[in-house]
């Protein structure tokens, strides 16, 4: 219990996979115009990893490492995500018409995205106190990074509403600012380094 | 070797496998699409501006297929031809097509009128009717910061010298400038040679008008007493011209002291 709590704090604040890991700046800069777009893509991206988590981490483990093929994970990830986001696709289609008319237009740009495979890749790479995480840990892990990207693009959407009514230097106007304003929120997540790691002394 | 053809049979099995599932998956949970609704969805511009009233122009042809609505000629960048096109598909006699042309009703530019305050907040028509509702001497007016502009998808519309001014050849009637405009002085009219329209807001009294700007409408009556067809009223000091009663004779445009009676009409359609 102590462990997932720990993995769901580093997940979301401390290794917030925007703003300290910088995955999936793509999203962030694109989607986080408005607020609803930005939630919406968010869940979506929340809902993929969990879902990509599920698939790949027995793929890796059962399949990969007893084969010594452990350097094939990136490939086989895409492939697996790739194929995984078409078939969420088409199923929400058919038996869920407004979850898909919610996510639908995000969906197929998750397929792609470096935070998805960053997930997956890293569930394999951390530890927590010397130890590789579990099945189930890394689900939880997964499901952090997911909540951490719609924090990070709540808070965004929320900093580029009130950019849209500053006086900004013809310069600086669009993406320059855009940048700029993301990169002092990532600053301030700085303010999380260590706070996982001391939750239980 | 060995490990190659390994790493060779694995990613093969996942990636058949993989693709054997998506076709399947096609296959299965194929989602019908209305026949009709796709032909219709083709026959619009697909401009999604929602002027239509339905939700872009997939929404507009679904409510169509499905018969939520039986009017073929709400779509206004598409105009004749979408209307037409959409009666075929529907086998139905559509109603006729009425272009129309958005119209800033104000000829308040800064000849005419005066600014009331030096402005120096945030550059939008919306910013500044908040606070003392505009900068212009005439608080029904046109502001001059051109969000109607910046909304226009078609370049349609320019501001020049503190006035918005559309141009009916670009304008394909959508009305986005309508919503976006503050002071509500756009509309969309018949865009017709010989349809009136009167391009003043002002429901101040004539005297205030007068002192606020000298283009605007005063309510001094002559375009009523003009007109033989009862065509233009005034009511709260401003004239209207009903456009199902005009004849488009033009007598009024002819008496107005202010002129401020005009018509709209794309080069093309003259």
């Amino acid at each position: 219990m102590e462990r997932i709590i720990v993995i769901l704090v580093a997940a979301i604040l401390s290794e917030n996979f925007v703003l300290s890991k910088f995955l999936g700046i793509c999203p962030f800069l694109g989607v986080s115009k408005k607020l609803n777009t930005a939630v919406g893509m968010s869940i979506a991206v929340t809902f993929v990893m969990v879902l990509s988590t599920l698939v790949t981490y027995p793929i890796y483990a059962y399949l990969l490492v007893p084969n010594d093929l452990a350097y094939l994970q990136t490939v086989v990830f895409i492939l697996i995500i790739a194929a995984l986001v078409q078939i969420v696709e088409i199923t929400l289609k058919k038996y869920l018409p407004p979850l898909y008319n919610a996510l639908g237009i995000y969906l197929p740009l998750i397929t792609t995205n470096c935070a998805v495979l960053g997930v997956t890749l890293l569930n394999f790479t951390k530890t927590i106190d010397g130890q590789p995480l579990s099945y189930l840990e890394a689900i939880f892990n997964a499901f952090g990074a997911g909540i951490g990207f719609l924090l990070a693009m709540i808070l965004f959407a929320g900093v580029r509403s009130k950019l849209e009514t500053c006086d900004i230097p013809k310069s600086l106007q669009g993406l320059p600012i855009t940048l700029i304003a993301a990169s002092l929120v990532a600053l301030s997540f700085l303010g999380f380094a260590g706070v996982a790691g001391n939750l239980f002394g | 070797m060995n490990a190659i053809v390994l790493t060779v049979i694995i990613l093969s099995v996942i990636g058949v496998l993989a693709g054997l599932l998506l076709s399947v998956a096609s296959i299965v949970m194929a989602v019908k699409k209305d026949e009709k609704a796709e032909k219709i969805e083709a026959a619009l511009p697909g401009a999604n501006c929602g002027s239509c009233g339905f939700s872009g122009c997939s929404g507009y042809a679904a409510a169509l297929a499905d018969g939520q609505t039986e009017d073929t000629n709400l779509c206004s960048p598409g105009g004749e031809q979408a209307a037409a096109a959409i009666a075929e598909i529907l086998g139905v006699t559509g109603g006729g097509f009425v272009r129309k042309t958005a119209v800033v009703r104000c000829r308040g530019n800064w000849d005419v009128t005066d600014m009331k305050m030096e402005y120096k907040g945030l550059a939008t028509c919306f910013a500044a009717n908040q606070q003392h509702a505009g900068i212009g001497a005439c608080r029904f007016g046109c502001i001059g910061f051109g969000d109607c502009a910046a909304v226009c998808e078609y370049g349609a519309i320019t501001v020049e010298n503190g006035l918005a001014s559309i141009d009916p050849d670009k304008c394909v009637a959508c009305g986005k400038c309508v919503q976006a405009c503050p002071k509500s002085i756009i509309a969309l009219v018949p865009a017709a040679d010989e349809d009136r329209t009167v391009l003043c807001r002002s429901a101040d009294k004539g005297a205030v008008t007068r002192k606020a700007c000298s283009a605007g409408c005063i309510g001094c009556m002559q375009c009523v007493k003009a007109c033989e067809h009862g065509a233009v009223t005034v009511s709260n000091f401003l004239a209207s011209i009903d456009p199902e009663k005009c004849v488009g004779c033009g007598k009024c445009e002819a008496v107005c002291p202010q002129h401020c009676i005009a018509s709209f009409a794309p080069a093309q359609v003259k």
